[in-house]
């Protein structure tokens, strides 16, 4: 099939979609070039223009071959900061 | 939360346990990378393919981790209990009772019951072929449906459904009135619309209107009463009441309206299912916005080409569209009108005869509006029981 999807996700961006599931959420974020930190109760990522701060319990990470993270868990907070630093 | 990685249990993974967090999160980094797909469990493990791992084994010992001996997961067991030369009879055996099990029923559940008794449904249902033990591809569930209806009055309406190897029975029950109800069995016929009579046709009661008569709607055409003069007792009224009846019908097509333009799709999931269960083999996430109709495509496995194996292969294929709105013209309108018109007329007149007709249209602000006056000759007759206080 031809892909004719006129957006395209910019070189240096990153997306993140979210879904209620049974425990909590499942936050899937595309566009990650690092993982500072990860937790039970903590997870950083690193995209090319900054940092994403996922809050929350109980979290559990998934990393795919297409460099898409998913997080599962109680997720409470989302922080994000335009510096990597 | 634990996340469940069905392809893992399924074709196997290795486990690496490290000494803190950080190096788990560096970790994790590294393999996404490295285009190695990776699960986090507990506190300092992640979970990758046995695969994976087989095919990235220096670069995986390369992290600082420990690394499980034995690979863990439903293939790597079999291969092991293959290689030990115990299970393979069981092995086969497994499969054989895994592919044969789902074709007989297991169970059967009878939803809906209320007067009548499950048992009595069950049994029915037994002697109609649908029963614990019986063979799904002897059973004809539109037959047993019919059949059960017709083994009791009670029962108005049968659904039997089959989820998995369970047969689910669910009926309504018919609601029959009461013996003891005010209802003394007797009957009144009574105009079902507001008509002017033309023909009346007692075959039994009183005729309560002539022909010419105006009636509305409820009236009395033959009663089952009979008149004080002449006495007797009461009846249940019969007969044909033709009256000629006038109706509108009014058709209204807006000038504007929202059409999907469909473009192509791409594939964005493919899963293997298994009876009920489903194993996700590949999944795009993040799709554009616009996206928004999956259309899925089921393709079930057959066994040399002819029989039909409980295993399927379901594809997803996300079509991104977009909502235009469209203008009509003045023809295009005119022609909409008048075919829904068409449409509406046929039904109206379906068990009447036409007698008259009159239509006409007028543009208006939002679009197209179209009237018919219609006039035609039917039976309006219907029974209306006598109430007794």
């Amino acid at each position: 099939m031809i892909n004719k999807t006129k957006k395209e996700m910019p070189p240096h961006g990153f997306y993140l979609s979210c879904e209620r599931v049974v425990g909590g959420l499942s936050l899937i974020v595309g566009g990650i070039i690092g993982v500072a930190d990860f937790s039970d109760e903590r997870a950083e990522l690193l995209s090319h223009t900054g940092r994403i701060t996922v809050l929350g319990k109980g979290l559990s990470m998934t990393v795919f071959e297409n460099k898409n993270i998913e997080i599962n868990g109680g997720i409470e907070e989302l922080k994000f900061a335009y510096s990597k630093a | 939360m634990r996340t469940v990685r069905l392809d893992l249990l399924v074709f196997g993974y290795r486990r690496l346990v490290f000494e803190d967090s950080s190096d788990r999160a560096r970790a994790l980094g590294a393999l996404m990378h490295e285009g190695i797909s990776a699960t986090s469990e507990g506190e300092l493990c992640v979970l990758i393919r046995e695969r994976d791992y087989l095919k990235n084994k220096n670069y995986i010992v390369g992290q600082k981790c420990k690394i499980a001996e034995e690979p863990r997961g439903a293939l790597p067991l079999l291969k092991r209990a293959l290689a030990a030369k115990i299970s393979l009879a069981a092995t086969l055996i497994s499969l054989l009772v895994f592919f044969l099990a789902p074709s007989l029923i297991w169970d059967v559940r009878v939803i809906g019951c209320e007067s009548i008794s499950e048992a009595e449904v069950e049994e029915s249902l037994a002697m109609l072929g649908v029963s614990v033990g019986s063979p799904w591809r002897r059973v004809d569930t539109a037959e047993a449906e019919i059949g059960l209806l017709d083994s009791s009055p009670k029962i108005g309406w049968v659904s039997i459904n089959r989820r998995g190897s369970v047969a689910y029975v669910e009926i309504l029950e018919a609601d029959i009135p009461p013996d003891d109800a005010t209802d003394v069995g007797y009957s009144n016929i009574v105009a079902s619309r507001d008509c002017v009579i033309r023909d009346i046709s007692v075959t039994s009661g009183y005729a309560a209107v002539e022909v010419g008569d105006v009636v509305r709607r409820g009236e009395v055409l033959i009663s089952g009463i009979p008149p004080a003069e002449v006495g007797g007792a009461f009846c249940y009224a019969d007969g044909v009441v033709i009256g000629e009846c006038d109706g509108e019908i009014t058709v209204e097509i807006p000038r504007e309206y929202t059409e999907t333009e469909v473009d192509d799709g791409r594939k964005s999931a493919i899963s293997l299912e298994i009876l009920n269960f489903s194993i996700n083999i590949f999944k795009i996430y993040g799709n554009s916005s616009e996206e928004y109709v999956i259309i899925e495509n089921n393709e079930k496995c057959r066994l040399f080409g002819r029989y039909e194996l409980p295993i399927a292969i379901v594809t997803e294929y996300s079509v991104p569209s977009a909502e235009r709105v469209r203008s009509l013209s003045d023809s295009e309108l005119v022609d909409r009108a008048s075919q829904r018109m068409r449409e509406l007329i046929l039904s109206e007149t379906s068990e009447a005869e036409l007698l008259r007709i009159s239509t006409s249209g007028a543009f208006t602000d939002s679009g197209y509006s179209m009237r018919t006056a219609i006039t035609v000759l039917e039976e309006v007759s219907v029974s209306s029981p006598i109430a007794v206080e």
